[in-house]
């Protein structure tokens, strides 16, 4: 690791412990109270499950449109283990289940089906998550239409911080990693990929699987958070909601995923006082931005520190790759 | 360097920005207003946006009338009601936001709210963290006023009949005053509601149920069904869920020829029954019913009706009706308590007995529900023909 | 066996609808290959318009099925020129998300404008109800059934031997060698709008009369439907959305006819994967390899 490298990682960090410290202190003086924080929990489950995706739709190309259907595995299975086993002890081991189990579901659905492309592998994704969905809502220990509630509060502000700064991590090195160049290669051409040796089927499973963690991860935080669950809940319509936050953002641009799902949970807040012309507006602003940004706000750009930073020189944010 | 420096002191700034603001923004809050603040919770966008705009409307009708009436009398002191209401987008963990918003940053003395039994669910934390009664004007499921240990919320309410007293008075009006032996069941199974009253009414049902047949909210086809049940043997059929399919089950078998009496929840007890399934096709139809503006439950039912329908051009419904009645308990918790403090509505709330509501004489029993006699209501020709109390 | 036959009608009935709202979709993808979420809605205003043109200005059900349809075109078209023809350069996934956009914008548009209570459809037709051999059928649906074979073969007809169905076909297959002969891209596009439009009104229509009520989330559940049948029949031929529109209705059908009921569509989502795993492009689709 040479010294400009650990430079970028560590302003990088040092960034990440000022949103923390600003946030903490905001609490603490009482700036910021429940409903504050309920908005900050709720943007940062929406970082982590949009970040999966992102993994998959962005850098790996693959059209999902089944993140729903993980993210209730996870969900379910942290609510289901939590009953038996109670306590911290009992999230943790329901959250690593539901990672599990969903790790091994995305596992046995991508093998068949990422051999499909484009819009046939939306619509069989798509598929997926609702039977995934029919099945919960038809099951007895899953309670049916009506849910679990009552799952025991485990999840704090400060969890769901580290841990989607700990996804953003883990997905912006797996991009920079040999399986994620490779992964990369496949999506911008898959022939010459091939031609290459690269085991293409393979690294497409391996991110749609890695896309399937996070999403059960963001389910099982977000039952915990809320502490009921639905099947309605995962519904085609949740799984539409993640999508837009990486096309605002821009496709495969990490920090554009950031960026929007804190500006879209902001929005969110915000409409709740409109009543039923809410999603009018919602809709209205969705179009103009697609028109204004088709290629998203950040474009497949990353935000970079490296330009702002320490090249004076250079107009920032003028062109940074992925590699920055 | 220069710019690291710049976003280094940019951060200080932020943060000692934020600790004096905070600070002074707490000294700064002391207010003595005569007005106490009701949050309302509704889906107004959504899939149950149709009930949550109906409950909106009636609990903005509750607080306008008594406002316009003098407001609520606290120690020899006028209050005013003044409702803040918000969208919870038919979404649980919206409905979590919502209240967090309501209890926290509107800072409201009690909820209206939420509509359906899934968003109870997801706000009941939010409440009970916030200590804040809440009251639901339709939510169903059997166990949203009560803890996984058995043990009551304390903050949590409702005006609506509890799922299993429902499906249990049903089965006792399907045995008793229909004498059916065979029935087949339809159920709405995308919420707990119609699953709820279907196992109630089966463990309550003394005849034989020869089939329970499923289906999703929206479902609007339902031939396959009825041509699949048509020969079995039934002399009457259940639907346990809401008018817009319950109207589409009715006029789609009444045109094949099924003729037999069928019953329903309150879900059914709507005038859009009527108008989707056509008025020819709505005889020999019994739901069970709160609010009924030809057969008027108490004293203060008709005025209402009327008051109502002056204002806003239409009867209303009878989840305008609850989420009416879920203002007017509030007040009287209020009043009755004489204190205007969240834990006085919550305490008033739990004790409310004899309460005069549009839909019924009611008294909260020790689990938060209402305790109210429920009226089977007939119907010939699409109009109300007949009311029987289920005893 | 007359059991069987019924339901094999009623499943037909259900998949005309489905076929009649793939057939938009499937055009609208073979032409830009754009799955246009906003279809359902268009065929939810297509029954508003109908229910408008009956009840308030007491038309009769044919004009009124014609007038929505022309006005479900023009909007159609209108939708496309606005939000989606500034696109047609950009990557694909912005369209989708801007025609989401649109399906949002109509639903909770019309909710806050009407209401989104169900409305019952006046009754233009009485319905009579046919028996034969035990089997039953009531004029609406020979209606709904054979107004949608009409208009199909009518679509057939456009697309096969029209100037405008042949530009169609060319832009379809390429269009940068289409406007090279010297065809207008834009107004075949609009043009496809136009029709994909008034055959999904023409749907919304069919369905309010039938069903009796119409709401703003009615296009939600068909819109999905009737693309995963448009993906089905082979996304971008016209016979495959007809026959995986049907094969759809038939399949919901028979599934409810059995003790598996409750997973009706669970069950419809896993034959569609099972289909497309065997044959990726849809049942009537061509395999060809994608370009390098």
């Amino acid at each position: 690791m040479d010294q400009a490298h650990i430079k970028y990682t560590l302003s990088w960090a040092s960034l990440a412990a000022m949103g923390f410290i600003l946030i903490f202190v905001a609490q603490m003086v009482g700036l910021i109270g429940h409903y504050g924080i309920t908005t900050i929990v709720l943007i940062g489950i929406n970082i982590i499950a949009a970040l999966g995706l992102n993994l998959v739709v962005g850098i790996s190309g693959q059209f999902s449109l089944g993140h729903a259907g993980f993210m209730a595995i996870g969900a379910y299975a942290t609510a289901l283990v939590m009953e038996v086993v109670p306590g911290v002890i009992g999230f943790i081991l329901g959250m690593v289940s539901g990672i599990v189990v969903s790790g091994v579901i995305a596992l046995v659905v991508g093998i068949p089906t990422l051999r499909l492309r484009g819009d046939y592998l939306a619509i069989a994704t798509l598929g997926f998550a609702e039977i995934i969905r029919i099945v919960i809502m038809n099951l007895k220990i899953t309670n049916g239409p009506a849910g679990i509630f009552g799952i025991a509060p485990f999840v704090s502000w400060q969890l769901v911080y580290v841990l989607a700064v700990i996804t953003l991590i883990i997905v912006v090195n797996f991009v920079r990693s040999m399986p994620g160049q490779a992964i990369i290669a496949v999506r911008d051409n898959e022939i010459a990929a091939e031609s290459l040796g690269i085991n293409t089927t393979k690294y497409k499973v391996i991110a749609f699987v890695t896309g399937a963690l996070f999403a059960a991860m963001a389910g099982s935080l977000r039952a915990s958070f809320i502490q009921s669950i639905a099947p309605k809940d995962y519904a085609f319509m949740q799984s539409i909601m993640i999508l837009i936050i990486i096309v605002i953002g821009g496709i495969g641009s990490m920090s554009g995923t950031v960026v929007t799902a804190i500006a879209l949970g902001l929005l969110d807040t915000m409409l709740q006082n409109f009543g039923s012309l809410r999603m009018v507006i919602y809709a209205a602003i969705l179009i103009v931005v697609m028109l204004i940004r088709p290629q998203g706000i950040f474009g497949s750009r990353e935000l970079s520190l490296k330009k702002w930073l320490f090249d004076e020189g250079d107009r920032h944010g003028s062109d940074n790759t992925e590699n920055a | 360097m220069k710019k690291i420096i710049i976003v280094g002191a940019a951060f200080i700034v932020a943060v000692g920005g934020i600790a004096a603001f905070g600070v002074v923004n707490k000294s700064s809050k002391v207010s003595t207003s005569n007005v106490i603040k009701i949050g309302g919770v509704f889906d107004t966008s959504g899939d149950a946006s149709s009930y949550g705009k109906a409950e909106q409307d009636g609990a903005d009708f509750a607080i306008k009338q008594i406002n316009a009436n003098g407001g609520v009398k606290v120690n020899g002191k006028n209050y005013k009601f003044k409702i803040i209401n918000k969208d919870a987008k038919t979404d649980n963990t919206e409905t979590a936001s919502v209240t967090s918003s309501l209890i926290n940053n509107e800072k409201v003395s009690a909820i209206v709210g939420p509509v359906i039994t899934s968003g109870v669910q997801s706000a009941v934390p939010v409440a009970t963290q916030g200590k804040t009664p809440m009251i639901s004007p339709t939510a169903g499921a059997d166990n949203i006023t009560l803890q996984k240990n058995g043990d009551v919320q304390p903050y949590v309410f409702r005006a609506q009949y509890k799922n299993s007293f429902m499906g249990t008075k049903m089965a006792q009006f399907a045995t008793e005053n229909l004498k059916a032996k065979n029935i087949v069941i339809f159920q709405d199974n995308s919420s707990d509601y119609g699953t709820g009253i279907t196992s109630a009414f089966k463990k309550a049902f003394k005849g034989n149920v020869v089939d329970v047949e499923s289906y999703q909210a929206g479902t609007k086809d339902f031939q396959a069904v009825l041509t699949k049940i048509k020969d079995k043997k039934f002399d009457a059929i259940a639907i346990n869920g809401y008018y817009t399919e319950g109207g589409a089950i009715l006029k789609q078998m009444r045109d094949m020829g099924i003729n037999v009496p069928v019953i329903g929840p309150d879900g059914i007890g709507d005038p859009k029954t009527a108008e989707i399934a056509g008025n020819k096709n709505t005889s020999n139809v019994y739901y069970a019913s709160h609010f009924s503006v030809d057969a008027p439950a108490t004293k203060v039912s008709a005025p209402f009706a009327k008051a109502y329908k002056k204002a806003y051009g239409k009867y209303p419904s009878q989840f305008t009706a609850l989420a009416y009645d879920s203002v007017r308990m509030i007040k009287a918790a209020i009043e009755n308590e004489n204190s205007t403090s969240k834990s006085a509505i919550t305490k008033g709330l739990a004790n409310l007995k004899n309460f005069d509501g549009v839909t019924g004489k009611m008294s909260i029993d020790k689990d938060h529900n209402p305790v109210k006699s429920m009226v089977m209501v007939g119907m010939t020709d699409g109009k109300e023909s007949s009311a029987v109390v289920v005893k | 066996m007359t059991t069987f036959i019924q339901q094999l009608i009623n499943g037909l009935m259900l998949g005309s609808v489905y076929a009649l709202l793939a057939l938009g979709y499937t055009m609208v993808y073979g032409i830009i290959k754009l799955i246009n979420f906003a279809h359902g809605d268009i065929y939810m205003l297509g029954a508003y318009f109908g229910y408008f043109f009956i009840k308030v200005l007491h038309l009769n059900f044919f004009i009124a099925l014609i007038l929505a349809m022309v006005v479900s075109a023009v909007i159609g078209v209108v939708i496309e020129y606005i939000a989606y023809r500034p696109l047609r350069h950009s990557p694909r996934i912005a369209v989708l998300i801007s025609a989401l956009g649109i399906s949002f914008f109509l639903e909770n548009g019309m909710t806050y404008l009407y209401g989104s209570d169900q409305r019952s459809f006046p009754q233009a037709i009485k319905t009579v109800q046919y028996q034969f051999c035990g089997i039953q059928i009531s004029n609406i649906q020979l209606i709904i059934a054979v107004t949608s074979i009409v208009l199909m073969l009518l679509l057939t007809y456009i697309v096969k031997n029209t100037k405008m169905g042949r530009a169609m076909r060319a832009v379809s297959a390429d269009p940068d060698a289409a406007s090279l002969m010297g065809i207008n891209i834009n107004h075949t596009i609009s043009f496809t709008f136009a029709i994909g439009s008034a055959l999904a009104a023409a749907g919304g229509v069919l369905i309010g009369l039938y069903y009796n009520s119409i709401d703003p989330l009615m296009g939600m559940t068909p819109g999905l439907k009737a693309f995963v049948a448009a993906v089905l029949g082979g996304i971008g031929i016209i016979p495959g959305a007809a026959v995986g529109g049907w094969l759809i209705g038939i399949l919901e059908t028979m599934v409810q006819a059995t003790p598996f009921s409750d997973y009706k569509d669970a069950i419809v989502y896993a034959m569609l994967i099972v289909i497309l795993l065997i044959k990726p492009t849809g049942i009537l689709g061509k395999n060809k390899r994608e370009k390098v």
